[in-house]
């Protein structure tokens, strides 16, 4: 018996295989994000332990790799997995908009939550911000109101936080990560196939855990520095 | 905007009859799918409350012809909640306000007098207008042509209990079969995508024993048709199954994933099949 069911697309040309590279990228960076977390809470030991974690990561696995080495890897790594999950992103964004041109006189949603529906905007949020970020503590070209030490990365903590404006700034970029992240944590899951009607309340749960836990850790630096915690 | 006066309304504002509403429509017209199209304004008072929404539009359309004007165009079958032709936008939701509910089976008395209601066709590119809120669903036959079925010699009916199939996988795949391809899944979609009826599809052949012979292809096919058709890209969001009238689950979606990565692994062990 032959079947007509010929079409045999090669996983990566489907829109499902695109979703499925951008869980992958996503959760990656999902857990680079939770270990640089973290690592961050160092700051809040002492001066030392934050720079012999600094130290650390400059020397991850050496030997046998020579110094700076798996570091490197990491970076390169993280590196491609922002360019998959953006150009992802952005091309299938592109696509579901083609596919309503045509839109509603009057729009409503029965349980669409915040952090679905914000996923594209909340994402290039982010991408903004990781640049921004990346301009204050890796490449040190925005330092308002200190010095910036290549270094010496706890006195530049320090130092950023020093204007309260810089800690709203970061409060309103993590607060669009946990968002990303309460969503993009489930959303894995599900893309994967790896959830059903049982599960599904559980990796809820988790999303949220994940979430608050990944914007309490960070937020409490900025707002350490800001009250005076960690000098 | 046209507004089109209630044709039945006598001077001054005399109160509702018992069990009825007053609401204004703001409907969608176009003539053809190649019109601008645009929302049109119809008072329609004395609408009881006991009507069904399609009730309602029949009411209205048999005033608007009685003073010679151009009824609205809207698509209906079973006025049991069983074709799934009868699917618009009702104040921005697929099928109307209520849960687990097709547009023939919504009854007016979900509506408040003085509501003004809103009354658009599906709106996705795969899913051209007709006309007014009538749209080309033919997209869905094409993705059932491309593998929603068993390949099988017809003939007589086969002895039904030939086959055993274990309950729970029969529950599953009836449940799936419950989908009636009404499109309100891809009409609730913020990114107007298919996933749910073709996940439902999935689901359904893919629990029973006859339905496992083709069970890699078909995903493999059906999903390839779907984004050639210029569905959107499924984020997750959730809308589909809750605005869906027989709620499929959002679980069936996983469930093609699923099996759309077993079918790409078992290929690539195998290839030529
Ligand atoms: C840099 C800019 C970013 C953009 C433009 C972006 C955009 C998007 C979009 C549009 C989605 C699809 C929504 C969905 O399918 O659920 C998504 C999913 C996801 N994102 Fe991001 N994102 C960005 C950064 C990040 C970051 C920093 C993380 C990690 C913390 C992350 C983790 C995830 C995860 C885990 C998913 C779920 C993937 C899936 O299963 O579909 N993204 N992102
Ligand atoms: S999955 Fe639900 S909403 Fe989608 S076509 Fe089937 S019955 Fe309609
Ligand atoms: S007319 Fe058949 S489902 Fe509504």
């Amino acid at each position: 018996m032959t079947t007509t069911m010929t079409a045999r697309p090669s996983l990566y040309t489907t829109t499902i295989g695109r979703k499925v590279l951008m869980a992958g990228s996503g959760a990656f960076i999902l857990l680079w994000v939770t270990a640089h977390m973290l690592g961050n809470l160092k700051v809040w030991l002492n001066r030392p332990e934050f720079d012999s974690y600094a130290h650390f990561l400059r020397r991850m696995l050496s030997p046998p790799f020579p110094n700076t080495w798996v570091l490197w890897i990491i970076r390169i790594l993280l590196i491609a997995a922002f360019a998959v999950h953006v150009y992802f992103a952005i091309t299938l964004g592109l696509r579901s908009r083609a596919a309503r041109v045509s839109r509603y006189e009057y729009t409503d949603h029965v349980q669409a939550d915040p952090a679905a529906l914000t996923m594209r905007w909340g994402g290039l949020t982010l991408a903004a911000f990781i640049i921004f970020h990346l301009m204050m503590f890796t490449w040190g070209w925005i330092h308002p109101g200190y010095s910036f030490d290549k270094a010496d990365p706890y006195h530049n903590v320090v130092g950023a936080f020093g204007e309260w404006w810089m800690v709203v700034i970061y409060a309103v970029a993590l607060f669009a990560l946990a968002m990303h992240v309460y969503h993009g944590f489930w959303s894995v899951f599900q893309t994967l196939g790896l959830n059903n009607r049982r599960w599904d309340r559980v990796i809820r749960v988790w999303a949220t855990g994940a979430s608050v836990f990944i914007f309490l850790g960070f937020i409490s630096i900025p707002i350490g520095v800001a009250a005076g915690a960690i000098s | 905007m046209t507004v089109i006066e209630n044709p039945l309304a006598k001077p001054g504002s005399e109160p509702q009859s018992e069990g009825t509403i007053h609401i204004t429509l703001k409907v969608w017209r176009q003539g053809s799918g190649r019109d601008a199209g645009r929302i049109e304004t119809i008072d329609a008072p004395d609408i009881a409350t006991d009507m069904s929404f399609l009730e309602m539009l029949d009411v209205v359309n048999e005033r608007l012809i009685k003073t010679g004007g151009d009824p609205i165009a809207f698509d209906h079958d079973c006025r049991e909640g069983i074709c799934g032709s009868c699917g618009m936008m009702i104040n921005g939701r697929a099928h109307g306000p209520e849960q687990a509910t097709t547009t023939c089976q919504l009854h007016m008395r979900h509506f408040k007098d003085g509501e003004t209601v809103f009354v658009e066709p599906w709106r996705a590119e795969p899913f051209p207008v007709i006309r007014d809120l009538i749209v080309d669903r033919s997209a869905f036959d094409k993705i059932i042509q491309a593998g929603g079925y068993i390949t099988a010699p017809t003939g007589t009916a086969p002895e039904a209990n030939n086959l055993p199939v274990p309950k729970p996988d029969a529950d599953q795949a009836f449940e799936a079969a419950n989908c009636i391809g009404c499109g309100a899944c891809v009409a609730a979609c913020p990114n107007a995508s298919a996933m749910l009826f073709t996940s439902a599809k999935i689901t359904h052949l893919g629990s029973l024993p006859q339905g496992q012979a083709e069970r890699d292809a078909r995903v493999m096919s059906m999903v390839a048709k779907q984004d050639e058709l210029g569905f959107g890209t499924c984020t997750n969001i959730g809308e589909c199954s809750a605005s869906c009238p027989k709620e499929i689950p959002m679980e069936s979606i996983a469930r093609m994933n699923r099996d759309l990565l077993r079918a790409t692994r078992r290929r690539r062990r195998r290839p030529g099949q």
